[in-house]
């Protein structure tokens, strides 16, 4: 036993020597690169990621192969912490993540076991626009007939972003919103909708795109407000959620509500990854954007149009956001009811 | 609508389509063998294969991989009593034991010709519903959700056998199972104690795999014989016996695929619930089936087995008509629609109608081809139940332990594998039905999310709806019925008494596990009882209810006797002890304290894989555990160790590591040292 570990320290030692003398070209000719999801398979995150890596080959120097793995859980927790705690730093393994990572550091820090300052951000390709939409059949389908009539909106459950946007819209608007939570996912309360269960849901516009197109074409669904980065696709005179609040402290939760949704879904290193391989990544993640072939496939396979963020900025939006003050945190978890973490 | 169909028949029979969806059944066929592995496997690794592929061989492929996997994963359920999928729990009850009565090549037999009538009818009924397909589906909402899952729970006393005070008891400990984790509507964690692993609760696999499939190799190792031999000379087609019963079965075939399909097409039921509804709905209208079933009845088998092809046409279904799996499977050939440019929705069922009917026509030939193979090779298959158990064990056991990791990839499986082995043993040791537990799991989050749906939604005005009301009417016969007949049986036995006096001699084995159970309720009452309402509803319920059942069981155990009136009789059962409807014990030949060595030897083999797989990583620990047991415990020569052990692991290598890249938990060492894992060599720990 003893021998053995001696063995592998020293095997350590000489793989880790090399590694550094690299460059990155070098480092990543001939070898593959993991992308772990935090997510299962299926999905706009799976998918968007096994396009990301189908195409992201060609922009890096070496065109490394590039492989997905599914690392489920925790709404992507489970998979940052392993890329955190146990990944090999050198830029091989790499983490794609739901959006609202940065806000699960930021409410469950018991189980979130990294920090997002640390992590190496290379980008992120797509964001979320959330959009609580009802069928327009509903009793109300305008924000202000929603303040005086009852509105049941199907959702996963309160851990989930999809229920989070309208328990704080109802907050800041004093809506009339009877959210039903329990949903297995959000395929099955569009399902609800069809039949009449519920009225509406929270997702995004490229959601509806998916799952029923035919419903945005002949306006079976009408959007009542939506928040987040305003989206390309987005039907022209609906109520914004930040334009609709006025105080600071409103405004505060309105920006941490949003923090997912801006973010997107990141790709990124786990801390101490040599910084040339790191901005190697960035540079191949950016060209990667004005790539058409990428494009017309993101297109083809979750019906969004690209919204790029790049590395650097992902950093310094991160960094902002971790600093959201410790009272506008406690009242958001207190108005979202998560309280307890 | 029928050029249509026929023009889709001659887009799949196009040569190379066939090959293309062959190559698909042999893979699915393959994925549905290994104890773990299912078709979403295959089909999220293939996926970017079909790229470049046009839409109709595309989808024919993964089609033709997804529709087989609920065919092969019979087998290790009949040759081990161990779960292929979670779909094939139900056919170990009577599949295993016809092979441990040699009879294994006539249950395969029977298995793969009611799968492929029932992959038929599940393909008919996909085609033939297609224009009633919307409104059909559209008139289950959470409420017939609901009452479909109490039905489920009915079910119960029909799988407890003879005992159903254990059933329901053991039904509870499934549902109290069922509530860890994160409550949707409070966020109350329920019993997550911190982990991570344990917020979206306890994964189905390595649960089923450690209840049935755990005990069996025990139970193997601990008898320390092979399988009963092959019956007879007649068998060298054994399995033509078994689609003769398939043959002369051929109502419960009909009724199994009929459950199979329609449940299955309906979005929300989820598929491990629908073989356990097709068994038990064949139990209990079978005649004497209650008696056999359980036993190594033939039928039990072919309800089980036909059901659970024909879901797969049901559950596509849906996924075609309204873009919601029913599956999870089905979420990613949803995303292989869309990667195809196709919107699954209304179209498909109009303009796109060309592919729903290539569809069709895969799920068929799929079915014929799988089975045909499958059957071929039923013989041989059967034959690995003559392997010595010294070496049969520990590979079965290696690939169980790899199996139930793929279920969320954590620690947490390997550990639910093994806790709930345990249990699973215990339960066989102390005579409790397995089942029910497995079904009070799957159930127990269904359940609970459509009641409070329904509340939240309808308010008590849930209970008015017609298909919620047929539902529970028969629900309420199907539960009333035995104990109407029941009633009238023990008038006739006017001669039998129940006589009150305490048995010194029941404080074993079963005693003390009743009292744990009695422990693990007052625990979970208890812990419950600060939860908010929304969180502490069910468990609650389920505590007491659980509790009373133990407690009342074990009274009965230590009090209670049946006694004839005539005194030349007295020698009278007491009042639990007739056999259960889950697998029997093969341990007779032994005595107590032989098997409790052994045991202790068996599950120290397991506690010590898991501690080295912690320390090295998990595939290492296989190797070690692979060779280590083949020549201490097995006695095996050097050359038969390493034959077996290195062949046996490098499958498992090559299939796990190379070809599904499976992200390998962080170990001890692998944690002391990350930049190991960046090295192809030793990326393992």
């Amino acid at each position: 036993m003893q021998i053995k570990k001696y063995y592998l320290l020293l095997l350590f030692l000489l793989a880790s020597s090399i590694s550094f003398s690299q460059t990155a070209e070098n480092f990543y000719a001939g070898r593959t690169i993991t992308i772990l999801v935090g997510s299962g398979a299926g999905g706009t995150t799976d998918i968007s990621s096994r396009v990301i890596a189908e195409h992201l080959k060609r922009h890096i120097p070496g065109n490394p192969a590039i492989i997905v793995q599914n690392l489920p859980g925790g709404g992507s927790v489970t998979m940052t912490n392993y890329l955190y705690r146990s990944a090999p730093k050198d830029g091989s393994v790499l983490g794609y993540s739901l959006p609202g990572i940065i806000t699960a550091q930021m409410m469950e820090p018991r189980r979130a076991r990294f920090d997002g300052r640390k992590l190496n951000w290379i980008g992120s390709a797509l964001k979320y626009t959330g959009i609580i939409s009802v069928m327009s059949t509903s009793p109300a389908t305008t924000i202000e007939q929603a303040k005086d009539t009852e509105l049941f909106i199907g959702t996963t459950g309160r851990g989930s972003p999809a229920h989070q946007f309208p328990m704080m819209a109802q907050a800041l608007l004093n809506l009339k919103f009877n959210i039903v939570a329990g949903y297995e996912s959000s395929n099955d309360v569009v399902f609800a909708m069809e039949r009449g269960e519920v009225h509406g849901q929270s997702s995004s516009l490229q959601a509806w795109a998916i799952t029923r197109p035919d419903w945005l074409a002949d306006n079976r669904i009408t959007p009542l407000l939506y928040m987040g980065p305003p989206d390309p696709l987005a039907v022209p005179g609906v109520p914004y959620l930040r334009q609709l609040v006025s105080s600071t402290r409103q405004r505060a939760l309105v920006d941490f509500i949003e923090i997912g949704s801006q973010m997107g879904w990141p790709l990124f290193a786990p801390p101490e990854v040599p910084i040339n391989r790191v901005e190697t990544l960035r540079t191949a993640f950016n060209s990667l954007m004005n790539d058409p072939e990428f494009i017309q496939a993101i297109g083809l396979t979750v019906r969004a149009e690209l919204q790029p963020t790049s590395g650097s900025e992902l950093t310094l939006f991160v960094e902002t956001s971790l600093d959201t003050p410790d009272t506008i945190l406690s009242e958001a978890k207190s108005i979202l009811g998560l309280d307890g973490r | 609508m029928f050029e249509m169909a026929l023009s889709a028949l001659e887009i799949v029979f196009d040569p190379s389509r066939v090959v293309i969806v062959a190559l698909g059944v042999i893979i699915g066929l393959s994925l549905g063998v290994i104890p773990g592995l299912s078709g979403i496997v295959g089909l999220s690794l293939l996926l970017p294969f079909t790229f470049d592929m046009d839409p109709f061989t595309a989808l024919a492929f993964l089609v033709g991989l997804q529709a087989v996997v609920a065919t092969s994963d019979t087998i290790p359920a009949v040759l081990f009593g161990v779960p292929g999928t979670v779909g094939s729990a139900s056919t170990i009850l009577d599949g295993h034991p016809m092979a441990k009565q040699g009879l294994a090549a006539r249950a395969f037999g029977a298995a793969f010709s009611a799968s492929l009538l029932g992959g038929l009818c599940g393909a008919l009924f996909l085609a033939l519903s297609i224009p009633i397909l919307r409104p059909f589906i559209l008139s289950f909402g959470s409420p017939e959700l609901l009452a479909f899952c109490i039905f489920g729970l009915s079910l119960i006393g029909v799988l407890s056998g003879g005992n159903p005070l254990k059933g329901l008891a053991a039904a509870a400990v499934g549902l109290m199972i069922a509530t860890v984790g994160e409550e949707p509507n409070t966020a109350i964690e329920r019993w997550t104690f911190g982990s991570l692993y344990l917020l979206e609760g306890i994964p189905l696999v390595p649960l089923a795999l450690g209840l049935f499939a755990i005990p069996e190799i025990a139970e193997m190792t601990i008898a320390g014989k092979a399988m009963r031999k092959e019956h007879g000379v007649t068998s060298t087609w054994g399995q033509l016996d078994g689609v003769k019963d398939t043959i002369s079965n051929f109502s419960i075939v009909l009724r199994g695929s009929g459950i199979g399909s329609v449940l299955g097409a309906v979005p929300g039921i989820g598929a491990p619930v629908i073989p356990w509804i097709a068994y038990g709905h064949a139990m209990r209208t079978e005649k004497g089936a209650s008696e056999t079933f359980g036993k190594g009845d033939v039928r039990g088998v072919i309800a089980s087995e036909s059901s659970s092809n024909a879901k797969e046409g049901g559950a596509l279904v849906s996924t075609i008509a309204f873009g919601v799996p029913a599956t999870a499977a089905m979420a990613l050939l949803l995303g292989a629609f869309l990667i195809h440019g196709l919107s699954p929705g209304p179209d498909m069922l109009t303009t796109r109608l060309d592919v729903t009917y290539t569809l069709v026509w895969t799920v068929a030939l799929a079915n014929v081809l799988g089975c045909g193979i499958c059957f071929i090779f039923a013989r041989q298959l059967a034959a690995i139940a003559r392997i010595r158990v010294g070496v049969l064990a520990p590979v079965v056991l290696s690939i169980i332990f790899i199996g139930a990791f793929q279920a969320t990839r954590q620690w947490g499986d390997i550990f639910a594998l093994l806790g709930f082995g345990l249990l699973g043993w215990v339960m066989k040791r102390a005579d409790w039905p397995r089942p029910p537990l497995l079904l009070g799991l799957v159930l127990g989050g269904l359940l609970e999310r459509y009641m409070f749906i329904s509340f939240q939604r309808y308010g008590a005005d849930w209970l008015s709806r017609p298909i919620v009301i047929g539902v529970l009417l028969i629900t309420a016969y199907s539960i009333l019925k035995p104990f109407i007949t029941d009633l009238i049986k023990r008038r006739r036995k006017k001669d039998m008494r129940y006589v009150i006096r305490f048995k010194p001699n029941s404080i074993d084995t079963t005693f003390w596990f009743n009292l744990a159970i009695i422990i693990f309720f007052l625990i979970a009452i208890v812990g419950s009882w600060q939860w908010d309402f929304g969180a502490k509803l069910v468990p609650q319920v389920i505590g007491w209810l659980g509790l009373f059942l133990v407690s009342w069981q074990l009274a009965a155990t230590l009090w209670l006797r049946t006694e004839s009136i005539d005194p030349a009789m007295t020698h009278g059962k007491s009042g639990s002890n007739i056999k259960n409807s889950d697998t029997p014990s093969e341990l007779d030949h032994l005595s107590n304290s032989e098997i409790r060595r052994r045991t202790t030897g068996y599950f120290s083999w397991c506690l010590l894989t898991l501690t080295t797989a912690l320390l090295i990583g998990l595939l290492p620990a296989i190797l070690i555990f692979l060779i280590s047991y083949l020549r201490i415990e097995s006695k095996e020569s050097w050359k038969m160790t390493l034959a077996v052990g290195l062949g046996s692991w490098s499958v498992s290598y090559l299939l796990f590591h190379q070809l599904l890249r499976v992200p390998w938990p962080a170990s001890f060492i692998g944690d002391l040292m990350p930049g190991l894992r960046a090295i192809g060599a030793t990326n393992l720990l």
